[in-house]
């Protein structure tokens, strides 16, 4: 299995889309520390905060849309190719397979969310941020962890539908993830049944931006972020176990 | 082994599901409670005597998982769940059925993840909710005086008027827009430094928006409108006076005064009725508050007087 993860990573890693995303990490983070931070008169939050903060958000969005972008295809592809029979007559079933390819996703998605950061690890390294060595490296994990969890996601639907539709759902779970406890309060808000019924719903959707809150509270060094790092671990739970258990039985399924 | 690790790995899960089941507060948590308590400590004497926010009841949204949510009431230190009363999920407030002056509220934590853009910290998303208390408190203290059922009443009739429509327009002519903002602009440099030059650059540019609106508009639908934004600068502008204070004085930071842009619909009107609050209270002598909330005038009624 970690053969395959790791000729999953060198399939993977390289290429336009990673020079594409570096400069686009870079980009947009240049841009927003050079003053693109959400501004209101008497904002209490002070400047380099806002800044950072906005940093992380837009980041983690970005870091987002790329994680689907690399892992959308990859289990359809797998499945196609004569190398997944071999592999089973070597040994490596085919659960084990879509399991360890999943995790290579995860893994493809988190090195890209890297290189998206690079300067902002730059910044951090050779600026001022209000952070320390262990507020940014758990910040960091957090941030990666929370991409890798989307690329789970997508290998997950991606082991059921095809490419294009897992594509459109992927974009739509970070989206809807990124901003889901205002749509959620909007809905709460709205006060219908049925709104109810969707915000209640729209709890099992990742909450990306609470997955956000808790990189923000770490980097920040507000150690009393609890809540969202219970939440944050439950999530990543969930989510490994059902890619463990899809594999499973889409692997009993391809057998028969 | 194998078995011995699926068992491992679903007791992990069972045990973070605990952890958070048994971390959710059986009331409202403290965090909340804390913030609410430090609202209500604020005093107001110095910005708008009478004012008090610790007199208004709290009625907080509370999440539940595993039945309907509802609604928490704070009073006097005590906590009591409302079982048949529909909670809304807002900063806001509401008169209950025995007339009294009720704030709603969200619990801190959601109140952040309703606002937070990555905009905030959880020491500065704390400011902000107890502004925000005290925002939706100065609304309760403008239902005492008599208000709410003022501006309810206007609402409705707008709702059914021609006002929208004028309003709609104006949003959209790019030269009302470029008067208002030159208006706002001269409010500014007044609200920073009270002075005789600024006073007047003042009086000129809102002479100049009137104009513009009796030469574009009927004489019926100009009245209608400035009512219309009188009452809002009026409820929403003294009511965001009192937020920025709150602001300020908790994150011990001066008052800003920038607009970056014009609002469409109502949203201008808090900014501009916030200036038009501060102008008009750094003016010791005149007493404008006693009974402002309680009749119709506006702030142009003490702001137009001759220059004191």
């Amino acid at each position: 299995m970690k053969a395959l993860i790791k000729l999953h990573l060198k399939e993977n890693i390289g290429g336009k889309s990673f020079i594409l995303f570096g400069i686009l990490g870079g980009l947009v983070t240049l841009l927003l520390l050079t003053g693109g931070e959400v501004t209101m008169a008497n904002n209490p939050t002070e400047e380099i905060i806002s800044k950072f903060g906005t940093q992380w958000k837009f980041l983690s969005i970005i870091a987002g849309f790329a994680s689907v972008t690399i892992s959308m295809g990859t289990i359809e592809r797998h499945r196609k190719e004569k190398r997944t029979e071999l592999l089973a007559l070597h040994g490596l079933s085919i659960d084990k397979q879509l399991f360890a390819i999943s995790i290579g996703n995860a893994l493809v998605s988190m090195i890209l969310s890297t290189i998206l950061a690079l300067v902002l690890i730059l910044i951090i390294l050779f600026g001022k941020a209000p952070t320390n060595l262990i507020g940014f490296i758990t910040a960091f994990i957090t941030y990666l962890i929370s991409t890798g969890m989307i690329a789970l996601i997508v290998s997950v639907l991606n082991m059921f539908l095809p490419s294009i539709v897992v594509a459109i759902l992927g974009v739509f779970i970070v989206i809807i993830g990124s901003f889901h406890q205002i749509i959620q309060g909007m809905l709460l808000n709205n006060n219908q049944f049925i709104s109810y019924i969707i915000a209640k719903v729209m709890n099992i959707l990742p909450p990306l931006d609470v997955f956000n809150r808790l990189t923000r509270s770490l980097f920040f060094l507000e150690f009393n972020c609890s809540y969202d790092l219970i939440v944050f671990l439950i999530f990543i739970w969930m989510t490994l176990t059902t890619v463990y258990l899809t594999s499973k039985g889409v692997g009993r399924y391809e057998k028969i | 082994m194998k078995r011995f690790k699926g068992i491992l790995w679903m007791a992990i899960g069972v045990i973070l599901i605990g952890i958070f089941y048994i971390d959710q507060a059986p009331i409202v948590d403290a965090h909340t409670i804390d913030l609410i308590d430090k609202a209500h400590k604020i005093n107001f004497d110095k910005y708008w005597s009478g004012f008090n926010i610790n007199i208004y009841p709290v009625e907080i949204y509370k999440k539940n998982i595993l039945k309907k949510d509802s609604t928490v009431r704070y009073y006097n230190d005590k906590f009591y769940e409302i079982k048949d009363k529909k909670p809304i999920y807002a900063l806001s407030m509401d008169i209950d059925e025995s007339g009294q002056a009720i704030l709603l509220v969200t619990s801190a934590r959601d109140f952040r993840s309703l606002s937070d853009v990555g905009n905030f910290n959880s020491s500065s998303a704390d400011i902000y909710y107890q502004a925000l208390i005290a925002h939706e408190a100065f609304h309760c203290f403008q239902a005492d005086q008599g208000f709410y059922d003022v501006f309810s009443k206007e609402i409705t009739i707008y709702e059914k008027s021609n006002v929208l429509t004028t309003v709609r327009k104006l949003d959209e002519n790019s030269k009302y827009q470029k008067l208002w903002m030159d208006e706002m602009e001269k409010l500014i440099d007044y609200a920073k430094e009270d002075n005789i030059q600024n006073y007047h650059a003042y009086l000129n540019s809102y002479q100049n928006r009137l104009d513009f609106l009796y030469n574009n508009f009927k004489e019926e639908d100009v009245i209608e409108y400035l009512k219309y934004s009188n009452l809002y600068e009026k409820a929403e502008g003294s009511a965001k006076y009192i937020e920025n204070i709150t602001l300020s004085m908790l994150s011990g930071k001066d008052l800003e005064f920038d607009i970056i842009s014009y609002g469409k619909g109502t949203s201008k009107y808090y900014d501009s009725g916030f200036l038009k609050t501060y102008i008009l209270n750094k003016k010791d002598d005149l007493d404008w508050k006693t009974d402002f909330f309680k009749t119709d005038k506006t702030f142009e009624d003490y702001l137009l007087i001759n220059y004191q």
